[in-house]
């Protein structure tokens, strides 16, 4: 079996559900996507993913203004092992699966409630899968994991994140070794 | 006669009063003291010039700006194994560190070996703590009997660290530890609130284990033109304002200043040239990188500052009648006794308090706990020697919270303060083990025809039984300090990778025993110094750097002495 044929048969396993009938399927039908790589195409899917993860809030924008979407496509095709790029493109063709199945539509047309229930829904299926394995040595990481923590890591390195969310000064000059701190003060970038 | 006196011409060009083998650290001392001393010095550097401050291209990235936000994709760390254990391997500073293929090494048992190849060696990417041997340390092998003795003592150095010092800025405290004797220090730098307040508490359960502020070559006041430190912490992608001490920032452009001092790069040192019948070196033979041309450089005295294993490559490849097995190797001892140090244990706990105190500005070193195993009244029997740690208190954003939600609760988590930390890591010392050697390989070379280096190296009982000993302690210490959430966090570091390489032509008191006498002369070739690492009789668990430009510094006042004397 080559790669483009596990990752189809994955992902159908992921969502027998879905499989539906052909003579029911209409023209407004959602059809999800079965991606054997990840490319710009799914930007705006991730930046979605990423804004349910870290949104909009009065204090700063989300990921998604901060190019969530396309960091992840950078950083899972050049800086992730291979069996990890495999859990996350398995788990995306999964969740667009699921949405079609679900929703009838992708991920990126839900409304804002809908994708944070589909995502809480995935955040605690990774937290079971992490509390059954606890003390293993190798666990397997839940995609949703590898998603929020590319979430998390771009968006607080991101020029956003780093400036606006948390508070970055690129030369102190000086050290203080102590200063006061309350609640709602930002935390150094 | 033409041609006769072509090649007089040319030895004459070729010929300088010294030559300096390497750039780093020691060879940055040793150009900027002999050519202050009016020698005509040539520094012979296999690697690129980098020029400070010009060369340092990184050194006001922003994290957004780096392609990979500072991380290295992993088309980098696949074909590169060894230099990703690093921790200051990344995307900032990938340009001063050897990749694995360039200067491959043959491994009988792992060890990792971390090279940088450009003017400065890894004075630019160092980790900075500078805390000066003790009067034990240089008698520690007498008093146990492992390895030789040192053929000398603290005393022989302590000027030598105060005239290094002076010139380098280390800041520190004069904290007034035996086992961690003061220097000439500008102004410490601070704890934070947590560290003063840990201090106090192991003060009262820890009589022998005071806490404090790490001896560093981050200069906190303004030495020469050079810094003060901005507490930007981006150290190892060098320093646009001079704040710490590095080969580039403060000898080099010393050593240039007296114009004595011809900089050479691209340069690979091949061997040294042994006269039989002068009983002595007369020069090197070096392969241009660019060229591939052999030219010989001649010199009346010749420092050897490659860093460790390849100052021992060098030596090893430098072969004569008289000196069949490699320069100074009467002994065979050349490429024995190589150490470094233990880095493995690491503990770390969660602070409950002080919700409402922060720091400012990011501090470039760490809080430090000296020797206090096998000193004064503590008496082990599980191993001989001891450690140090090196501690530090922190804030990050953030709590447990975060794992197990998203949306505003985790961004609001996560843009808040989380709990105090404060960690611990062991700094063992290794012992000098004989059958820990470097050799040179019987049928590999490199792109330049060397051999390459065959390493055979690994930690032994008294530095397992020590690291054991080590996780336990600062368990215990932070355990009764009151600390929650206490966590072994061990490390499974192969030797080679705290990148204090240590040994393999060590010092010692008779050429039976050692390769190099007590003024780090070569036996049997007395105008060759070796001032680096491979020096090195035994390890104490202190950062080695300080020691090296102090031993450097000493052997090449004496060098020039002898030189004027005529004895060399």
């Amino acid at each position: 079996m080559n790669r483009k044929d596990f990752i189809q048969r994955a992902a159908l396993l992921g969502g027998t559900a879905m499989v539906l009938p052909i003579g029911i399927l209409q023209s407004c039908e959602y059809k999800p996507v079965l991606r054997t790589e990840l490319t710009d195409a799914d930007i705006p899917l991730l930046d979605e993913i990423g804004e349910t993860i870290v949104p909009t809030t009065p204090e700063s924008p989300g990921a998604k203004e901060a190019k969530i979407g396309a960091y992840m496509v950078v950083m899972i095709n050049d800086c992730f092992l291979p069996e990890d790029q495999e859990i996350i493109l398995n788990g995306i063709n999964m969740l667009d699966t699921y949405c079609a199945k679900q929703y009838n539509s992708s991920f990126e047309r839900l409304s804002s409630d809908e994708k944070f229930n589909v995502l809480q829904g995935l955040q605690e299926e990774a937290t079971a899968l992490a509390l059954e394995q606890e003390g293993m040595d190798e666990p397997v990481v839940h995609y949703f994991d590898h998603l929020k923590g590319l979430t998390i890591s771009g968006y607080f390195s991101s020029e956003i994140g780093m400036t606006i969310a948390r508070e970055y000064v690129p030369i102190p000059g000086k050290y203080e070794s102590v200063i006061p701190y309350k609640k709602g003060d930002k935390v150094w970038a | 006669m033409k041609s006769v006196n072509l090649n007089i011409t040319a030895t004459a060009e070729n010929t300088y009063d010294a030559i300096v083998i390497g750039s780093g650290i020691s060879g940055g001392w040793a150009a900027k003291e002999l050519s202050e001393k009016g020698l005509k010095t040539l520094v012979l550097e296999r690697g690129r010039n980098v020029e400070h401050i010009k060369d340092y291209s990184t050194a006001h990235t922003h994290k957004w700006e780096f392609p990979h936000r500072n991380q290295l994709p992993t088309s980098v760390t696949e074909a590169n194994p060894i230099i990703s254990k690093c921790y200051a391997f990344r995307e900032a500073t990938e340009q001063y560190f050897v990749k694995d293929a360039e200067h491959p090494y043959e491994q009988v048992k792992p060890f990792d070996w971390i090279k940088g190849y450009q003017v400065g060696g890894k004075s630019l990417m160092w980790a900075r703590h500078t805390q000066r041997w003790s009067p034990m340390d240089f008698e520690s092998n007498a008093n146990d009997g492992h390895g030789v003795d040192w053929p000398i003592r603290y005393e022989d150095l302590a000027p030598w660290y105060s005239h290094v010092e002076k010139f380098a800025g280390i800041s520190g405290n004069k904290d007034g530890l035996p086992q961690l004797p003061d220097g000439e220090f500008l102004k410490p730098m601070e704890m934070n609130y947590l560290e003063k307040h840990v201090k106090e508490l192991f003060k009262k359960n820890y009589e022998d284990r005071p806490l404090i502020i790490a001896r560093t070559a981050n200069i906190t006041e303004k030495v020469g033109d050079r810094g003060p430190c901005q507490y930007r912490s981006l150290c190892e992608r060098g320093c646009p304002f001079g704040g710490y001490f590095s080969s580039n920032s403060s000898t080099l452009p010393a050593a240039m200043k007296t114009g004595n001092m011809t900089l050479r790069p691209f340069s690979v040192v091949h061997s040294i040239i042994y006269d039989d019948k002068k009983g002595k070196a007369v020069g090197v033979k070096v392969i241009d990188t660019n060229t591939k041309e052999i030219i010989e450089y001649y010199s009346k005295i010749i420092f050897v500052n490659a860093a460790t294993l390849n100052t021992t490559l060098i030596l090893k490849n430098s072969k004569s009648d008289r000196f069949p097995d490699g320069l100074g190797n009467d002994s065979g001892e050349l490429g024995h006794n190589l150490m470094d140090h233990n880095y493995n244990a690491r503990v770390e706990g969660e602070f409950e308090g002080f919700e409402d105190k922060y720091y400012s500005g990011r501090r470039p070193t760490s809080t430090y706990i000296a020797r206090f195993r096998n000193f004064g009244k503590d008496k082990q029997t599980a191993f001989t020697r001891g450690y140090a740690y090196s501690c530090g208190g922190r804030r990050g954003a953030g709590t447990e919270v975060s794992e197990t939600v998203i949306g505003k609760t985790l961004k609001e988590d996560l843009t808040a303060l989380g709990p105090w930390k404060f960690t611990m890591g062991g700094m063992g010392e290794c012992l000098p083990y004989h059958e820990n050697k470097v050799t040179l390989s019987k049928d590999k070379v490199d792109d330049w025809g060397m051999p390459i280096l065959q390493i055979d190296a690994e930690l032994k009982e008294n530095e397992r039984a020590m690291e054991k000993d080590m996780v336990q302690t600062a368990m215990e210490m932070l355990d009764t300090a009151g600390f929650k959430n206490i966590e072994n966090r061990k490390q499974a570091r192969n030797m080679g990778l705290n990148i204090h390489e240590m040994g393999t032509a060590r010092m010692g008191k008779s050429p039976k025993t050692s390769v190099l006498n007590k003024h780090n002369q070569v036996w049997g070739a007395e105008n060759v110094f070796v001032t680096d690492g491979a020096c090195m009789t035994s390890s104490a668990c202190q950062n080695p750097s300080l020691t090296y430009m102090a031993m450097t510094a000493r052997a090449a006042n004496y060098a020039v002495e002898e030189l004027n004397k005529r004895n060399l």
